[in-house]
């Protein structure tokens, strides 16, 4: 059985930082394809809001951009071919849309997750080690997750 | 943490976040309110213009030029050219005009497009894809129940609705809605911080409840979606339009806004329309934001009040550093337009919350400029008094406010109070900003030919803010933290007086000296001379003076309002000084205060005895009657001796007396005024006993009923005299203040408020007030009998057009297609049937007796017609020109005349011999006006070789 985006999150987040878990699931409740989007936007003071500017140091959207990333990529490599160009050409723009699950994904690809999520981690305030950990514990859970059955995007 | 012991408040370096200033708001809704009315009234007056835009729309302008407008003169000739503004008006009001429900729908398209976008944001930010309900993410309740809470320790009746916006990440929050039914979005990082950093999570959730208890949250949202609105429906398509047009006519040659006639006169109109709208479109935004931070600092303050940890500010301010600042003034502008204050400036209210007590220098440049604007604007919908009201009372309101609650903190903290000076400074350059922008537009200049009279404006508001600063100052110095509602409802009501009466006084009597001598300039010296019939040859210099000054005197001493005003000025300190004196605060008592009113009422008479004596020194010999100029220079120059007396009375005061300069010169001019009054009112009852200064008497007795008519005249424009005192006394204190201060570190404090006893103190302000309400009821007596429309019936002298013959030809085509062909054509028809009646009885075979029948109703119905049509015409605009208006005047006179003699003799008892003349008479008259219509037609087929497009409307 696949897992999605949110579950897999949840699943490290319950390990790494359990006191994030009600941003998990907030997110968790929203359009599942534009969530990555959403967190990566720069903050903007609201004309009649108020609070402290600067973002929390969270691992929830580390981890949720890092798997995100990863699943939209790991459709792309699969879909590359003759047709896959000739719609990349269309969409070029776009990001390539998220698959319902997680899908399989390669040795490297893998290895570039454990980058971006050690590298966001340590952008968050955590020293090297725990940046580390945080990096294996989602590894470890892309890795556990049995391979998707190949299916073409949606 | 709240003072309500004032005494008691130790000056520490560490004011408190609040001080309690019980029955003072912070006035927050009346500003918005003010701002609300501003925009308003700017969309109804842009898209009035935006309406008219058309050339052929224009009907306001094609009037003005039917009357002989020339774009090029300035104001001052257009207005002696128009002669008579009500002709003109009666023009407009009477043309059909299909687009007059354009503004107003405009007006409610904005308000509607407003409104859509109150209602719709609060549902857009709650939507499904961007926010989750707390409910969800809070099984177990703990940040519901820890939410609910605070809402109860910060006040607030009921917690509002609560959502989440997982994917913001920064530590905030934002309240939302309206009508009672607010959310509180919170943003996901700062849920995750009420377990990490909790007091940062209780800092912010107390500043958005400090928003709902403000209840200023309904109102933001409302004032953002207006001022949307109004941007982006009606200044942004005005400036384009506008600005279209003035570089189509420019630069291409084309004419859209720009009549072609008009060109190139319009090009500083079109500027200074463009420029305003711009202005108004940045005075419109300073305000919004400036309300929107005051609003976020009270919102501060409060939540610190309610238990918030200051230190969450601190660590902000110090973590989010103020940028760079390249360049000071760019730093100051960028701090002007932010809707939020930055953090250390939040850190630094929060340390020293003065300036939440105070408005701003910019808000009250932004209310004078508002209430000019306003006030302009309204009167061309209402009237001057209406307009005066509407706006004086809020702007006043805001002002009273704003200078008690900084006198109030200044009190309860033991700082300095204001004078004032600054806040009425900036008050008054609004005021002359929002004259010079919106005032007098119609010329071709940029400023008024005298600029000099907007010192007046200035003078006046900083006097005005100097008043109730001082007022406050009287009432608050004795202040021990008790209810204040009552007094300041009193304070507010004098400032309201106040402000509408000077407003009243500058729309209708001194901003027209902007233009120039109006008066002289109209004839009015030949209308005194006429009207007051004496040697006047031997007085030209009193004569020229009278010309200047006696027209708006009559006005303004018949004006009720700036009567009552003008007491309230002085009497209310006066009695709040008996009332609050002796309840400490160290003010002087009531024999300084009241001294130097006396020796200036003394001083009073003695000019007004100088007046008599050298009237008696022309005196019209015993028997003939003493009228005429003669009277009229004894009343002119008894007001003038209490007008000079005030305020040298006011000026040696102010430059003396210390503290409350200004109240204590103005309870000085006033009691100045009443001695005088009162002594010119004996002196002129005992006048025929006084020797040398015999002016209306020759023999003694007591006669008060001849002091009468002179004190009905006199008192209404001598108790203004308080308003010139004033502007005496605002320069004196401004000049003799800062010698003072640096005189007073060598001298003692003065002494405090000697324990003068109580029912003595009340009987003599008693009498004091006794006399200034009869003086005022005197006043009004005489405002209500004297008429000044005698006065003001001023001829305006002809003038010869300077206009070209392109521009002539174009007003005399706009007269003859407006209305002047349609009385053409209706004379000359009542014309043809009274021929045809003549020929009719001519042709009659006479009767046996050898007379002819006359058919009586006709002839009555002939006649009428005539009158009517002459009547009619003479109503209509004067033809704009000199020549042919001359004829055509004369023509209409002779026609009038004849038929009303028709009518008179068909009325009458005896119709023989009269009847012939009265025909022959309309025969003669007709005769004199066909040539006169003849030229006329003439004169309009030879202007429409110049505007030929004009000619397929008419015949």
């Amino acid at each position: 059985m696949a897992a999605t985006v949110p579950e897999v999150v949840r699943d490290v987040i319950t390990e790494v930082a359990p006191h994030e878990l009600p941003l998990v699931e907030g997110l968790s409740r929203l359009p599942p394809d534009r969530v990555a989007g959403l967190l990566r936007r720069p903050h903007r003071p609201e004309e009649l809001g108020f609070g402290l500017t600067e973002a929390v140091a969270a691992l929830t959207p580390v981890v949720w951009i890092a798997v995100d990333e990863a699943s939209r990529m790991g459709v792309k490599a699969l879909a590359d071919g003759v047709g896959g160009r000739l719609r990349r050409l269309f969409r070029r723009r776009s990001r390539p849309a998220l698959p319902a699950t997680v899908p399989h994904l390669t040795r490297e690809q893998l290895a570039a997750v454990h980058d971006r999520v050690r590298a966001g981690a340590s952008a968050a305030g955590l020293d090297d080690p725990a940046a580390r950990g945080v990096a294996d514990h989602v590894v470890a859970r892309l890795v556990l997750e049995p391979p998707a059955a190949p299916r073409a995007e949606r | 943490m709240s003072v309500a012991e004032p005494s008691a408040a130790p000056a520490t370096a560490h004011p408190p976040s609040t001080v309690r200033l019980p029955g003072i708001a912070a006035g927050t809704t009346l500003r918005f309110v003010l701002l609300l009315m501003t925009v308003l009234t700017a969309a109804v007056t842009m898209l009035g213009e935006l309406a008219q835009f058309l050339p052929p729309q224009n009907h306001a302008l094609a009037c003005d030029l039917a009357t002989g407008f020339d774009p090029a003169s300035d104001e001052l000739a257009n207005l002696l050219r128009t002669g008579d503004p009500a002709a003109v008006e009666r023009c407009v009001s009477s043309l059909p005009y299909a687009g007059r429900w354009r503004a107003p729908a405009g007006v409610l398209a904005v308000l509607a497009a407003a409104a859509v976008l109150y209602l719709w944001l609060p549902r857009w930010r709650n939507r499904g894809s961007r926010v989750v309900p707390l409910s969800r993410l809070d099984p177990d309740g703990a940040a519901r129940a820890e939410l609910t809470a605070l809402a109860g320790q910060a006040g607030l009746a009921a917690p509002p609705g609560f959502v989440v916006d997982p994917a913001a990440l920064a530590r905030g929050a934002v309240t939302y809605g309206w009508f009672g039914r607010y959310t509180v979005r919170l943003h996901g990082g700062l849920l995750l911080s009420r377990m990490t950093d909790p007091e940062t999570f209780r800092a912010t959730v107390l500043h958005e409840y400090a928003h709902l208890r403000n209840r200023d949250v309904g109102i933001s949202y409302a004032v953002v979606a207006l001022f949307r609105a109004f941007a982006g429906l009606v200044c942004l398509p005005y400036l384009v339009l506008v600005g279209g047009s003035l570089l189509g006519a420019q630069f291409f040659g084309w004419f859209v806004g720009a009549d072609e006639v008009l060109w190139p006169a319009a090009r500083t109109p079109l500027i200074r329309q463009l420029v305003v709208a711009s202005f108004l479109l940045v005075m419109v935004q300073l305000a919004r934001v400036d309300i929107l931070r005051h609003r976020e600092l009270h919102a501060d303050a409060d939540a610190v009040a309610a238990g918030a940890d200051v230190r969450v500010w601190a660590t902000a301010a110090g973590g989010d550093p103020e940028p760079p600042r390249p360049h000071p003034v760019r730093a100051r502008l960028r701090r002007l337009l932010r809707t939020h204050p930055s953090w250390p400036d939040r850190r630094r209210s929060l340390a020293d919350p003065a300036p939440l007590y105070a408005l701003s220098g910019v808000q009250f440049f932004l209310l004078g400029w508002a209430a000019l604007f306003l006030v302009l604007q309204l009167e061309s919908i209402t009237s001057t008094g209406v307009a005066c009201w509407v706006v004086g009372t809020p702007v006043a309101a805001v002002v009273t406010i704003s200078v008690w609650r900084t006198v109030g903190y200044a009190v309860a903290t033991g700082g300095a109070a204001p004078t004032g000076v600054a806040a009425g400074s900036w008050l008054g350059t609004g005021l002359v900003t929002g004259e010079l922008t919106s005032g007098f537009t119609g010329g071709p200049q940029w400023f008024p030919p005298r600029p000099e009279v907007l010192l007046l404006l200035l003078l006046a508001a900083i006097v005005f803010v100097g008043w109730i600063t001082q007022c406050a100052r009287l009432r608050l110095a004795s202040w021990r933290g008790g209810p204040l509602r009552a007094s300041l409802g009193v304070a507010l009501a004098a400032g309201v007086l106040v402000a509408v009466a000077g407003l009243d006084l500058w729309q209708r009597i001194l901003r027209l000296r902007l233009l120039g001598d109006l008066a002289g300039a109209f004839g009015f010296g030949d209308t005194i001379t006429r009207s007051f019939p004496g040697p006047w040859d031997a007085h030209q210099t009193e004569l020229s003076l009278l010309t200047r000054t006696l027209l708006a005197l009559a006005v303004a001493g018949a004006d009720q309002i700036a009567i009552g005003a003008a007491v309230v000025l002085w009497l209310f300190p006066l009695v709040w000084w008996t009332w609050w004196a002796p309840r400490g605060g160290g003010l002087p008592g009531l024999p300084r205060l009241l001294l130097p009113g006396l020796a200036g009422g003394a001083v009073c008479l003695l000019g007004i005895v100088a007046v008599m004596a050298h009237q008696h020194s022309w005196q019209p010999p015993a028997g003939e009657l003493r009228v005429g100029a003669f009277a009229l220079l004894y009343a002119w120059w008894s007001g003038a001796a209490i007008w000079v007396g005030s305020a040298v009375t006011a000026l040696a005061v102010a430059a003396t007396a210390r503290p409350y300069r200004l109240l204590r010169a103005l309870l000085a001019a006033g009691l100045a005024q009443i001695v005088a009054l009162v002594g010119l009112a004996v002196l002129a009852s005992v006048d025929g006993c006084l020797g040398p200064l015999r002016t209306m008497g020759d023999s003694c007795h007591v006669l008060p009923a001849v002091a009468w008519p002179l004190l009905v005249i006199l008192t209404g424009p001598a108790l203004l005299a308080v308003f010139g005192a004033a502007l005496v006394a605002g320069v004196g204190a401004l000049l003799a203040a800062p010698l003072h201060r640096l005189a007073a570190r060598r001298r003692p404090a003065p002494r405090s408020a000697a324990a003068t006893r109580g029912r003595a103190r009340w009987a003599v302000v008693a009498v004091i007030c006794g006399g200034a309400l009869l003086a005022t009821g005197t006043a009004s007596y005489g405002a209500r009998t004297s008429s000044t429309s005698g006065l003001a019936a001023a001829v305006p002298a002809e003038s010869t057009s300077t206009a070209g013959p392109k521009l002539r030809a174009m007003q005399l085509l706009m007269w003859w297609k407006l209305g002047g062909q349609a009385h053409v054509l209706e004379l000359t028809s009542a014309y043809q049937g009274y021929n045809r009646f003549i020929q009719e009885l001519a042709a009659t075979r006479p009767g046996p007796d050898g007379t002819v029948p006359l058919d009586v109703a006709t002839l009555r119905a002939r006649c009428d017609a005539l009158r009517l049509g002459a009547t009619g015409a003479e109503g209509y605009l004067r033809v704009p020109d000199a020549d042919l208006q001359g004829r055509w005047a004369d023509g209409l006179a002779t026609t009038r005349r004849a038929a009303e003699d028709c009518a008179r003799v068909l009325d009458g008892p005896d119709e023989s011999a009269p009847l012939e003349a009265a025909l022959g008479g309309l025969v003669d008259a007709e005769n004199q006006l066909l040539p006169t219509i003849e030229a006329l037609n003439a004169a309009v087929s030879d202007a429409l070789r110049y505007w030929p497009g004009l000619r397929r409307d008419g015949p």
